[in-house]
């Protein structure tokens, strides 16, 4: 006889380490010079682009005093301020760029 | 006392400590009256660039290409001023980087109290919007090593922290191994090449139309900046461990913002130019881009000369100065590449064609000298890749 003991559902931090969480956005970031690489996982896909590249340009140890901005790899299209999972696939590769400009 | 941290002043140098635990301010003064006006702390943002620094002196410039700089361990030590008129234990000349190498050696990197003048700023721009000082009105900047306080970040808020995953899959450093001196012998030296500083080599060719780019928009009315980026390979002397890089080609920024005085890569920009690295790694891993340059094609004060000037041969009102625009872009670009070249061609008030080559030297961009090749082959030399590195 079975015992009528409630499983609970797999929570979304019960995931297995280093597989994206469902419904999650994985791709590959890189600066211009393609000195600093990360592999990035687990971006909730509605977060705005501009926040993501505020996060990775500082996990990146990049400087915080200049805005950053998302480039997609392939097509060389600026994400715009929407969610990111609207504009990306699943494994893109984008490169974070500085809106800054030489004097 | 590291005889490599050296002041006018008598100094002691403190303890050693993690970079992450400095513990370092900047006191801003009133200049005519001496009165306190603000203490600003150091955060570990504003020593990023010492640091990178700090790797490329003392690290990839002692025959350690292949480490990057996350390998590397680095400690602070600050230069304590011993002024007995002074009731201030904390006053600092500077500070030193150390950095220790896989065969024991320890490296230091010492910088002066001017390598802050960006955190100096950062706190005037505060009291200014606080109207605790007048735009313009000048101050006094000094600093204090207090290792009883914690560091902390900038005031401004830190962003909002997004939640999610990165593993650094940044590559090694690669580089040509290749002798220095045969290249020293057949260079033209151009310019005063700063004794401690390291190498930087043009071919003609890539010098010619790092020009050529940079003074199109000379002719554009009115004027507009217009530039280009250097390309290059690093490399690492077998005999020496000098590193040094090697500048063998020049694109053009096309797609740019253009204007009087600025110049604004767009998203066209970068496509084309990672395009043409990625190709050319493709072939030569160790090909990056190394630098940029732009023209100031506006004559300085507006072409007004000064009465000296039919006698005067050479005219020293000019427009080769590394911006603050400058030094926030090349920050941001080349974060983490601290041999990244600025060059500047721009005119004199009489509207002689002058140029300058700046690169970063006590955490700011310095005008220095450089070497130029009529020819150079990167093919003959053998391509090496540091590891890449995985905590």
């Amino acid at each position: 006889m079975k015992a009528l003991t409630p499983t609970p559902e797999p929570s979304a931090a019960a995931q297995v380490p280093g597989q994206p969480r469902g419904g999650m956005l994985r791709f590959e970031a890189r600066d211009v010079t393609g000195t600093h690489v990360l592999e990035v996982r687990n971006v909730q896909r509605t977060t705005p682009a501009g926040a993501v590249a505020t996060a990775l340009a500082s996990r990146m140890g990049l400087p915080a005093d200049v805005p950053w901005i998302i480039r997609n790899d392939a097509t060389g299209a600026v994400l715009e301020e929407r969610p990111i999972g609207d504009q990306i696939e699943d494994g893109a590769k984008v490169v974070l760029s500085p809106k800054a400009h030489l004097g | 006392m590291n005889p490599s941290i050296s002041s006018s002043a008598p100094v002691s140098v403190g303890v050693a400590v993690p970079l992450h635990e400095a513990a370092f301010s900047v006191v801003l003064r009133d200049e005519e009256t001496g009165a306190f006006l603000a203490r600003e702390p150091v955060g570990p943002a504003d020593l990023v660039g010492h640091a990178n620094e700090a790797w490329r002196d003392g690290c990839l410039r002692k025959g350690c290409p292949g480490l990057s700089r996350s390998q590397v361990p680095l400690n602070i030590r600050a230069v304590l001023k011993q002024n007995p008129a002074s009731p201030s234990p904390t006053l600092c000349a500077g500070f030193g980087i150390d950095i220790i190498l896989p065969d024991g050696r320890v490296t230091t990197t010492a910088f002066t109290v001017h390598s802050l003048s960006a955190v100096a700023a950062r706190a005037s721009e505060h009291l200014v919007a606080l109207g605790k000082l007048n735009s313009g009105q000048t101050y006094t900047y000094q600093l204090h090593c207090q290792s009883h306080l914690r560091p902390r970040e900038p005031v401004a808020a830190p962003p909002v922290e997004l939640e999610f995953d990165t593993n650094d899959r940044s590559p090694a450093l690669s580089w040509l191994e290749m002798p220095l001196r045969p290249l020293l012998q057949q260079a033209t030296p151009h310019d005063d090449i700063p004794e401690a500083g390291f190498q930087v080599f043009f071919t003609a060719a890539a010098f010619a139309r790092a020009e050529q780019f940079a003074r199109k928009g000379a002719v554009a009315t009115p004027p507009v900046e217009t530039g280009a980026v250097l390309l290059g390979v690093p490399c690492s002397c077998p005999d020496t461990g000098e590193f040094f890089v090697v500048v063998t080609d020049a694109y053009e920024v096309i797609g740019a913002e253009q204007k009087v005085f600025s110049l604004g890569y767009t998203d066209r920009s970068w496509n084309r130019i990672q395009a043409v690295v990625k190709a050319r790694q493709k072939i030569c891993p160790a090909f990056r881009l190394l630098g940029q340059a732009h023209g100031h094609n506006f004559l300085p004060a507006g072409g007004k000369t000064c009465e000296a000037c039919p006698s005067r041969l050479v005219c020293d009102l000019t427009n080769i100065y590394a911006s603050q625009d400058d030094e926030s872009w090349t920050r941001a670009v080349f974060a983490g590449a601290p041999y990244a070249l600025c060059l500047i061609f721009g005119l004199t008030a009489r509207a002689d064609r002058i140029h300058g080559l700046f690169t970063q030297r006590d955490a700011r961009l310095r005008q220095r000298g450089y070497l130029v090749l009529e020819h150079f082959s990167a093919d003959q030399w053998p391509c090496r890749s540091g590891v890449p590195w995985s905590p």
